[in-house]
């Protein structure tokens, strides 16, 4: 028999339960009607009651409670709904006394939210203590639904899916974005929202007469299904702007076609106590390229280290800002923060920008924000980059290259965006500043 | 307390400690709901595998990153499920 060594665990162990039950259909961690229930309603006190004794809040707890004077003199059932905020409010707590709140907020927040079968609630309320103050917000009792097939902890755990085959090409493994560092993220990543895209845009300057063909794109196969660990992802990608000025030749702006791989490799270390572990994931990835300008005939071989920390919750991943008044997320936001490494070798200096044609090599990072709404009636996404890099040999010194994009999700792989780019772009050193609306398209 | 419930005690814990409980639907993925990508996802299986170490017996829960990538698509209760199969 496995035992947890302290008694924190308790508030996990309960809210385990109900997510174990609630899955399967029904709610073994509620209290049950018959206990709670009267007159066809769940009498609020009897709640309290039960969930404080399923939690095993401490009579200690209960009776400092009780001589701690509160706002309007409320009874210490109604005040047990504030959780574990009233450990500071001046009420004594003990780490399991807290971890027993903390059952009974989120237990009390899954009856409230995840349609128990045997409750009903009269008005939507996520808080507890909402639920609590508010005398039209009850719980109706239904009778008892069918019985639904419960997993127990004897049952076998679900198969897990077959594993897709490694062998030949398969077209759930092609990546299309706008750059080639973003190939890493498959489409099931919740980052694939916040990825560029590629996109083929058309301006039409009825003042200037002039006409502006853009596209910018990268396709990717990665040679194992979906795995950024330890992967390896060849790529081909082409950026081409054409513009026409009516009684003026055609202008290319931008015409470049790159060929590379991407290499990724991720190596992990833990901090912490054994009760709260903190894990350090260190990903690396290594992206040789070649680079062929068609403006210029110019051709750069070259190969880019990039450093990425993930650090759960806290460092390039999601980070859920919730409503004050209940569980439900409002918004995910990601701090972006990586270590670039970059270096370039000319193997053809092409005919003109000879000057900045030279061997190089450039470290500094990409630092930025990406926000989602977690609304589905509101499907947008922010992200904005900044690459700043600092040259440790060749002709520019400084790259720095500002990045946003406002996007507006007509489905998972298409969506209406409103860009701005500014600066030297990070692998050929040219100047851009565009802004720009398109519709844009990810795979 | 027995495996599956350390389990459980292992999972739900080191969700609520990273902020992502409770979820704003129990039925969606860890990918889609909860934000996972691979490697947070590697993170929090190897920080579940520290915890379920805590246990007295020490519970042994092995997982590769074609684990991982599967959780991805799981919600948490076939997650529990599929971390207790793998623990020993």
């Amino acid at each position: 028999m496995a035992r947890p060594r302290d008694g924190a665990g308790r508030a996990a162990v309960v809210l385990g339960l109900a997510v174990w039950a609630g899955a399967a259909g029904m709610a073994a961690a509620t209290p049950a009607p018959k206990d709670i229930c009267h007159d066809g309603r769940v009498d609020k006190h009897r709640l309290m009651s039960a969930l404080a004794d399923a939690s095993h809040l401490s009579w200690s707890f209960g009776e400092a409670l009780s001589q701690t004077a509160s706002p309007g003199a409320q009874p210490a059932w109604r005040r047990l709904a504030a959780g574990k905020d009233l450990c500071k409010q001046g009420v004594a707590c003990t780490k399991a006394d807290k971890a027993a709140l903390e059952a009974i907020e989120i237990q009390l927040i899954y009856v409230l939210t995840q349609d128990a079968t045997e409750f009903r609630p009269t008005k939507r309320v996520t808080s507890p203590e909402a639920f609590i103050a508010d005398e039209d917000a009850q719980l109706e009792c239904v009778a008892a639904a069918p019985a639904t097939p419960v997993q127990t902890a004897a049952a076998p755990p679900p198969a897990a899916p077959a594993a897709p085959s490694t062998n030949g090409f398969q077209l759930d493994r092609f990546r299309i974005r706008g750059v080639a560092q973003d190939l890493f993220y498959p489409r099931t990543a919740p980052q694939f929202k916040g990825l560029s895209k590629t996109s083929l845009s058309f301006t039409s300057d009825q003042i200037a007469d002039k006409e502006t063909q853009k596209f910018v794109g990268v396709l990717g196969y990665s040679l194992r299904p979906d795995y950024l660990l330890n992967s390896i992802i060849p790529y081909v990608g082409i950026n081409r702007s054409v513009s026409k000025t009516k009684g003026k030749a055609e202008s290319v702006s931008a015409d470049t076609r790159d060929y590379g791989v991407l290499g990724t490799f991720y190596v992990r270390k833990t901090f912490g106590t054994p009760e709260h572990p903190l894990v350090l994931g260190n990903y690396l990835t290594l992206s040789p390229d070649y680079l062929f300008d068609f403006t210029d005939h110019s051709a750069i071989v070259s190969a880019n280290l990039t450093y990425i920390p993930y650090l759960n919750a806290r460092l390039n991943d999601y980070i859920a800002v919730r409503s004050s008044d209940g569980p439900a997320k409002l918004f995910s936001w990601e701090p972006i923060a990586e270590l670039h490494w970059d270096n370039g070798w000319y193997v053809q200096a092409g005919v003109a920008n000879q000057a900045l044609h030279r061997d190089y090599s450039r470290l500094g990072g990409r630092f930025g924000v990406s926000v989602i709404s977690e609304n589905p009636d509101i499907p947008l996404t922010l992200t904005v980059t900044d690459i700043q890099l600092g040259g440790l040999s060749g002709p520019v010194g400084h790259i720095s290259y500002l990045s946003s994009a406002l996007s507006w999700s007509l489905s998972k792989f298409v969506s209406l965006d409103l860009s701005y780019v500014d600066g030297r772009r990070e692998d050929t050193a040219k100047r851009e500043r565009t802004t720009a609306v398109s519709l844009s398209a990810k795979y | 307390m027995s495996q599956t419930m350390s389990v459980m005690d292992a999972v739900t814990g080191q969700l609520l400690d990273e902020g992502r409980w409770p979820p704003n639907d129990l039925s969606k993925s860890m990918g889609a709901d909860y934000h996972y990508i691979l490697p947070t996802m590697i993170n929090f299986l190897t920080a579940v595998q520290v915890r379920l170490q805590n246990c007295d017996p020490v519970c042994q829960f092995a997982f590769d990153d074609a684990f991982a990538n599967t959780a991805l698509g799981q919600d948490v209760q076939t997650l529990i499920g599929a971390i207790d199969g793998a623990t020993a």
